[in-house]
């Protein structure tokens, strides 16, 4: 009986020990990495901004930073998501809006970063930033050609099969095979563009 | 000496007692990350080095181990591991870390490495189980890397991205082989090659 009692301690004793160590490298690990963990998501977040407001990003970290500061400026909103201004360089002058929005995709959430012309209708650019889309299927909404053709088009737009090419500005290709993923993104784009044209003519007026 | 037994180690890992399509172990992580080459590459790094040290530690512990404790000891390793393995990732591959999404986490599911914990770790010294988890790791790696590379070919006509000059343009992509149904085929037919043409034919030769 005492034996039993001994080896039950043992083994709880050991289980607790080996948990505490490996709890203990994990943390160590996560915060070593934390720092280089947040600024990775920062920069990315920023990339995204500027792509979307149609300004080309910078190759290095530091002259992305530098035209973030110097051509973004964050809005954060208590009734919705936050949104960005850009303006041009060195003015104030309001060039274009930039919109964090989601929208349900085949597997998960769709979070996309999407920029609109002063005129409020027209979309300057495009980046998805967070999804669970299919690679090879959905995940193709990351693929250069898909982001680029967004350039340009004034929603609400329609989708076309894949490689239609030509389309006019209320036309966007679909990607074959992802039709659920391709749909929830001419969701997000009409829905972005119309709550902008809604939300910013209000504050104005 | 030692090269006998790692010897033996290596080949059976890559031949007749091969993790996926001998002891068919490993397979949702066959289906999930093999439609695109690239993400195959990286899972495959993963589950070599959790595979090579997660048998390792578990080797090292082997003579203290409770016996009635060992399983969830074991789970306890290769979380850890593979949770560092995902911090490492995202902190200095964060586009990879963004494409992987939840496939690294996947590892920890993945029952080769269970598998050789409990089948070589629990009885062999360290550096014989060190090197078992990586020879499981490559079995597992290159079976993989073949999936991907007619997947990827045939559903969405590129290699690692990029497309083929003469190839992508005459071939019409097959959706179906991106999806999981595909990796089902590729790999039902792999194994058929493997088990029925290859495997037989080396017995005929070394009879």
């Amino acid at each position: 009986m005492a034996k039993d009692l001994k080896e039950h301690a043992r083994t709880v004793a050991f289980m607790a020990g080996i948990t505490a160590f490996f709890i203990a490298a994990v943390s160590g690990v996560h915060l070593v990495t934390a720092q280089t963990v947040a600024r990775n998501e920062k920069l990315f977040m920023q990339q995204a901004v500027l792509q979307a407001a149609g300004l080309a990003a910078p190759r290095t970290p530091a002259d992305v930073v530098a035209r973030y500061e110097e051509r973004v400026t964050p809005l954060p909103d208590p009734q919705s998501p936050e949104y960005f201004t850009i303006s041009a360089p060195g003015t104030d002058a309001v060039t274009g809006y930039v919109f964090v929005r989601e929208g349900a995709g085949l597997w998960g959430a769709i979070q996309a970063v999407v920029g609109i012309g002063s005129d409020l209708a027209t979309i300057t650019g495009a980046s998805f930033v967070k999804h669970n889309e299919t690679p090879g299927l959905g995940a193709r909404i990351d693929e250069d050609w898909f982001v680029e053709q967004l350039k340009g088009k004034k929603p609400p737009v329609e989708l076309t099969p894949e490689g239609t090419g030509d389309n006019s500005q209320s036309e966007i290709d679909a990607i074959t095979g992802a039709t659920v993923t391709s749909t929830a993104v001419r969701n997000i784009l009409n829905r972005t563009v119309d709550e902008a044209a809604r939300k910013l003519e209000r504050v104005d007026a | 000496m030692p090269s006998q037994k790692t010897k033996r180690i290596f080949i059976s890992a890559i031949g007749r007692d091969n993790p996926v399509f001998y002891q068919v172990l490993g397979i949702c992580s066959t289906l999930a990350v093999t439609n695109v080459l690239k993400n195959t590459v990286v899972m495959c790094l993963g589950v070599i080095f959790v595979l090579a040290c997660s048998n390792l530690t578990v080797s090292l512990i082997r003579k203290v181990l409770p016996n009635r404790i060992r399983m969830m000891v074991e789970t306890l390793i290769i979380a850890s591991y593979v949770i560092i393995v995902d911090i490492v990732i995202k902190a200095y591959l964060p586009g990879i870390s963004r494409q992987l999404g939840p496939y690294v986490g996947l590892i920890i599911t993945n029952c080769i490495i269970m598998g050789r914990a409990e089948a070589f770790g629990l009885t062999n010294p360290p550096r014989l189980a060190f090197l078992d988890g990586i020879a499981a790791g490559v079995g597992y790696s290159y079976v993989l890397l073949i999936i991907a590379f007619v997947r990827e070919l045939m559903g969405s006509g590129t290699i690692w991205g990029y497309t083929i000059p003469w190839f992508s343009e005459h071939w019409t992509n097959w959706s179906i082989m991106v999806m999981a149904p595909g990796a089902f085929f590729a790999l039902a037919i792999l194994i058929w090659i493997i088990k029925g043409r290859i495997l037989p034919a080396q017995e005929e030769d070394s009879k």
